[in-house]
C-alpha cells in the first residue's frame, strides 16, 4: 500500500519535470530563420492581433461580426496577398508580448509607434497619424469648466485612460497632479466620463472624433473646446516582430499603395462597404471616409 | 520523584516535540527552496528578472494594501450586519420573509462577483448617481469606494446569512422554547439566549469567509479602485517587471491571508465543536 | 403510511397552502422588481427591446460555449491534479505531506484574479505555449492558460476534499478488507472509495460550481468567454444598454449554475452525506 503510493508521488514529480521540460523547449528554433510571410503563404492564413471593443476600429457589429478601420485594413492585405484572416482578441497590454511569443503575425489595434515599443517590435510605415486629445465631460464639474489643457493638471481632476496606451503615458506625462483612473477596456473608459462620474478621458483623437456625434451632450472634446489641439503627435502603425526584414518591407509597400496607389472602384465599394462618394479615392482615404477617422 | 506527567500523556516531553517540529519545518523549507529555485532557474532561463527595480516600487502597493484592508473591513461588518438579518429571514415563521430572503442568498450566490460588481457598478450606479462620489448622511464617498464596498457587502452577506443561519439552527430548539417558556418574545429570546451561543459556533467559518472577502476585492480593480490588484496591473502596465510585481502581489495576498488562516485555524479549535470533522 | 381519503384532502389542503403561499410571495417579488424598476426608470431610461436582439443573444452563447469549455477541461485537470495532491497528503513522507500543504495552503490563500494573472503574465512571458488544434478548433495560449490557472487552483481545494473524504473512512475497515485478504487496489476500489465518495462529492460539487464562476475572471487575460461577450457588446456609442446586457449576463451566469447546485443538493439528499466538509470546502 505504501510503495504504491510512493511510486503514485515520484511518478507526478517524474510526470512534472518532463512537462516542464517540453514546454519550455518547445519553439522551434528553425522558425524564427522563416520569414512570417512565407510563413503566412504557406498557411493561407494570417492571424492579427487586436484588442476590440474599440470602435471604430475593431469592434463587433449588431451581427456579432468583427468590423471597423483595422480590420478593413486587414481585410485588403489578405486579399493583395491572397490568403484568409483572422482576428485574435487580446488585451492591449500585452498584444506586442502576445505578438512576441507568435501567437499572431501581426498587430493591428491602432496601436501608436513609439520608441519605446519599437525596442520589442517592427513598425510598418504609419496609416494614421493622430495625437492624443482628451474629451470632457459636460455635466461634470470641474469638467464642465475646461477650457485649457492646464486645468486638467489639478488634483480635483478625474481622468480615465484605458490600461497600457500612449493615452495612459500622455494623461500620466502631462496631468501628473490629476487624478488618473485606468480601465482595461476604452469603452468603459469613454462610458465614465459619458455617466458623469469622470471629467475627461484622454485618448486617441482618432477614437474620440467618431464618438462625439454618439456621446452627444454628455461631453466634448477639449481643448480648445470642439476643436482640441492635439497633446502629442502619434504615429499609428501595424506591428510585426523584429528580424523579419522581408515581412515588413512587404508591409511599408502595402502601406503606401493603400495610401497612393490602390484606388476605390465601385466594385471595390460594393466589396467593403465604402461609400459611393469616394470611388476614385485612394484606399486608406476611402476608410477614413467610411469610418469616420 | 513524581512521574513526568508531560511524559506520560504525550509520549515524548515538550522539549523533544519542538524539537521534531523545527526539524520539520528546517526539512520543508529546504525542500521549498530547491523547488523554487529549480523553477526559478529554469524560467529565467526565458525572463529576465530584476527585482532591484521592481522592489522600488513598494509604496504603491502600500498604498493599495492600506485600501484593500480599510474595503475588506467595512465590507466585512455590513455584510454580516446585512447577513444576520437575512438569516433571520430566512428563520421567519413569516414566509414571504423566508421567500425573499431565500430569493436574495440563491441569486447572489450562483453568480460570479465579477458580473456582480460590473452590473452594479456600470449598470445600477449610473441610473442613481450624478457625479463621480455619493453624498451619503454628509459624507462625500467617491463612487468607487461607495459601490465597490455596497457591492462587496451585498454579494458577501448572501454567503454570510447561510453561517448564520447554520449556526442558529444548530442551536437546539429547546433553547428556544425554554426561553419562550420564561415569556421572552422570539426577538428577546433570540437576542439573549439563541444567538450568543450561534456566536460561538459561527466565528470560526466567519474568519473563513473574511478571507474569501479579502479574495474577492481583488475584483473590484475593474471599477478602477486602487486596491492591491490594480496597483500591480498599473504598475507592470507602466515598467516592464510584470512577472515581478504579480509576484510581489501574491506575497502581499498571503501576508493577509495566511495570519487569517492560522487566526480561522485557532478560532476553529477552540470553539470544536463535537461532531464536526477535522478538516484542516 | 396508508393512503386513506383524510390524508387525501390533507394533501390537498398542503397543496393549496403551497400554491397560496408561491403566489403572495410572486405578487411580493414583482411588486418589489417592479418598485425597483420604476426608481431606476425615472432615472434611466431601459432599452431592454434593443438590448435582448437575437445576434446580441448568440454572441452570448458563444460565449457560453467557450466558458462551458474552460469549466469542464479546468474541472478534469483539477480533479487530476487533486487526487495527485490528495495522494501526497496521504503519503507515509512527512515532507511530502508538508510540501502538498505549503501548495495547498497557497493556493487557497489567494485571490483566483491573482493566479490568473501571475500564471497569464508572469509564467507567460517565461514559458510560450503555443495555440493548438483539436477536433476542428483552435484552442489559444490564454485559453491554456486559463485552464491552468483554474485546474491548479481549484486542485488546492479539491485535492482537501480528496483527503477529507479518504481519511473519514475508518481505518478498521481497511485493515478489516485488508485481513481478508485484499491487495491495495482492490481495498481502495471496493471499500474505501465508495465510502469516501458519499463525503467528498457534495464539496466536490460546490468546488465545481465555484470554479465555473471563477471563469469569469479570464475575460482580463482575453478569453472570449461570456463575460466577454457582454463587454464586446456593451459599447458606449451604439449600445450603450450596460444594466440590460449585464443583467443578462447574470441570467447566463445563473443559468448554468442553478441546475448545478440543485443537481448537488439531490446527490447530496441521495448520498445523505456530511454538512461540515461542505461547508470547509467554500473556496
Amino acid at each position: 500500500m505504501y510503495i504504491s503510493r510512493k511510486l503514485l508521488t515520484f511518478g507526478l514529480l517524474a510526470l512534472m519535470g518532463l512537462v516542464l521540460s517540453g514546454v519550455l523547449f518547445a519553439d522551434d528554433p528553425s522558425l524564427a530563420q522563416k520569414s512570417t510571410l512565407e510563413a503566412i503563404l504557406a498557411s493561407g492564413k494570417i492571424t492579427v492581433c487586436s484588442d476590440p471593443p474599440y470602435e471604430p476600429f475593431e469592434f463587433q457589429d449588431d451581427k456579432g461580426n468583427l468590423v471597423g478601420f483595422d480590420v478593413d485594413l486587414i481585410k485588403m492585405l489578405a486579399k493583395q496577398a491572397g490568403v484568409s484572416f483572422e482576428f485574435l482578441a487580446t488585451p492591449f497590454d500585452t498584444i506586442i508580448p502576445a505578438l512576441n511569443a507568435r501567437n499572431c503575425d501581426l498587430i493591428a489595434s491602432d496601436i501608436t509607434a513609439t520608441l519605446k515599443r519599437a525596442l520589442s517590435a517592427n513598425f510598418t510605415d504609419p496609416y494614421l497619424q493622430t495625437g492624443q486629445i482628451a474629451m470632457v465631460s459636460t455635466g461634470k464639474s470641474p469638467g464642465k469648466n475646461v477650457t485649457d489643457y492646464s486645468r486638467l493638471n489639478s488634483s480635483d481632476v478625474i481622468i480615465t485612460v484605458q490600461l497600457g496606451t500612449t493615452g495612459e503615458e500622455a494623461a500620466r506625462s502631462f496631468f501628473p497632479k490629476a487624478d488618473i483612473r485606468t480601465f482595461d477596456n476604452a469603452q468603459l473608459t469613454l462610458q465614465e466620463v459619458v455617466d458623469g462620474r469622470a471629467d475627461a478621458i484622454v485618448y486617441d483623437e482618432v477614437f474620440l472624433r467618431p464618438q462625439v456625434a454618439n456621446v452627444g451632450s454628455k461631453a466634448e472634446l477639449c481643448c480648445p473646446r470642439g476643436n482640441p489641439d492635439l497633446l502629442t503627435q502619434e504615429f499609428i502603425s501595424l506591428a510585426i516582430r523584429k528580424g523579419d526584414p522581408d515581412f515588413l518591407s512587404y508591409l511599408n509597400l502595402f502601406m503606401r499603395q493603400a495610401k497612393e496607389t490602390i484606388k476605390v472602384t465601385a466594385d471595390l465599394a460594393a466589396e467593403f462597404g465604402l461609400p459611393a462618394e469616394t470611388i476614385g479615392q485612394s484606399f486608406l482615404q476611402a476608410l477614413r471616409t467610411k469610418w469616420g477617422v | 520523584m513524581t512521574p513526568d506527567l508531560k511524559l506520560e500523556v504525550t509520549g515524548q516531553p515538550r522539549e523533544y516535540r519542538a524539537l521534531k517540529l523545527a526539524l520539520r519545518v528546517l526539512l520543508v523549507s529546504a525542500l521549498m527552496a530547491i523547488t523554487l529555485a529549480i523553477i526559478y532557474w529554469v524560467l529565467s532561463q526565458n525572463y529576465p528578472f530584476r527585482w532591484r527595480p521592481a522592489l522600488q516600487h513598494l509604496d504603491a502597493f502600500n498604498k493599495g494594501l492600506v485600501l484593500t484592508l480599510q474595503v475588506s473591513a467595512v465590507a466585512m461588518i455590513l455584510g454580516a450586519a446585512l447577513g444576520l438579518l437575512v438569516a433571520l429571514a430566512r428563520l421567519s415563521p413569516l414566509f414571504f420573509l423566508r421567500d425573499m430572503g431565500t430569493l436574495y442568498v440563491h441569486s447572489l450566490r450562483n453568480i460570479p462577483f465579477l458580473v456582480f460588481i460590473l452590473f452594479m457598478y456600470f449598470g445600477v450606479a449610473p441610473a442613481f448617481q450624478s457625479g463621480a462620489a455619493v453624498d451619503l448622511f454628509g459624507w462625500h464617498i467617491d463612487g468607487r469606494l461607495f459601490w465597490g464596498i455596497l457591492a462587496l457587502s451585498l454579494f458577501e452577506a448572501s454567503f454570510i446569512s447561510e453561517i448564520f443561519r447554520a449556526g442558529i439552527q444548530s442551536i437546539h430548539p429547546t433553547q428556544m422554547e425554554a426561553a419562550r417558556s420564561l415569556g421572552m418574545n422570539y426577538f428577546r429570546a433570540m437576542r439573549y439566549v439563541v444567538l450568543p451561543q450561534a456566536f460561538r459556533v459561527v466565528i470560526p467559518p466567519l474568519t473563513g469567509e473574511l478571507i474569501a472577502l479579502v479574495k474577492e476585492s481583488a475584483l473590484l480593480m475593474v471599477i478602477s479602485l486602487p486596491e492591491l490588484t490594480l496597483t500591480a496591473r498599473q504598475q507592470g502596465s507602466q515598467l516592464p517587471f510584470q512577472f515581478e510585481f504579480y509576484t510581489i502581489l501574491a506575497a502581499y495576498y498571503l501576508a493577509i491571508t495566511l495570519p487569517l488562516a492560522g487566526l480561522s485555524y485557532l478560532l476553529e479549535r477552540k470553539f470544536k465543536i463535537g461532531g464536526r470533522e477535522e478538516v484542516s | 403510511m396508508d393512503r386513506t381519503s383524510t390524508d387525501w384532502s390533507r394533501q390537498a389542503r398542503s397543496a393549496f397552502w403551497f400554491v397560496l403561499r408561491l403566489g403572495i410571495s410572486g405578487i411580493l417579488l414583482l411588486g418589489a422588481v417592479f418598485l425597483i424598476f420604476w426608481g431606476l426608470g425615472s432615472h434611466y431610461t431601459f432599452h431592454w427591446a434593443e438590448a435582448l436582439q437575437f445576434d446580441y443573444l448568440m454572441t452570448f452563447f458563444i460565449g457560453l460555449k467557450v466558458t462551458l469549455q474552460l469549466s469542464v477541461l479546468g474541472a478534469i485537470l483539477a480533479i487530476l491534479l487533486g487526487i495527485f495532491v490528495a495522494l501526497a497528503r496521504l503519503s507515509p513522507w512527512g515532507s511530502m505531506r508538508d510540501f502538498a500543504g505549503v501548495y495547498v495552503h497557497t493556493f487557497r490563500n489567494l485571490p483566483f484574479l491573482v493566479v490568473a494573472l501571475l500564471f497569464y503574465y508572469g509564467l507567460g512571458k517565461a514559458i510560450s505555449l503555443h495555440s493548438f488544434q483539436f477536433a476542428g478548433q483552435t484552442f489559444r495560449p490564454e485559453f491554456i492558460w486559463g485552464v491552468l490557472a483554474l485546474g491548479v487552483y481549484e486542485s488546492s481545494y479539491l485535492g482537501e476534499t480528496f483527503r477529507a473524504g479518504i481519511q473519514s473512512v475508518h481505518k478498521e475497515q481497511v485493515e478489516a478488507a485488508r485481513s481478508l485478504g485484499m491487495n491495495y487496489v482492490q481495498v481502495m476500489r471496493y471499500v474505501v472509495l465508495p465510502q469516501a465518495f458519499r463525503v467528498i462529492l457534495p464539496p466536490m460539487t460546490s468546488t465545481l460550481i465555484a470554479l465555473v464562476k471563477e471563469s469569469s475572471l479570464l475575460f482580463l487575460i482575453g478569453v472570449q468567454e461570456l463575460t466577454n461577450a457582454a463587454r464586446q457588446l456593451a459599447i458606449p456609442t451604439r449600445r450603450p444598454y450596460y444594466f440590460e446586457f449585464y443583467t443578462i449576463l447574470a441570467c447566463f451566469y445563473l443559468a448554468i449554475v442553478v441546475p448545478l447546485s440543485i443537481l448537488s443538493h439531490w446527490l447530496e439528499g441521495r448520498l445523505g452525506a456530511s454538512r461540515a466538509l461542505k461547508e470547509a470546502a467554500h473556496p
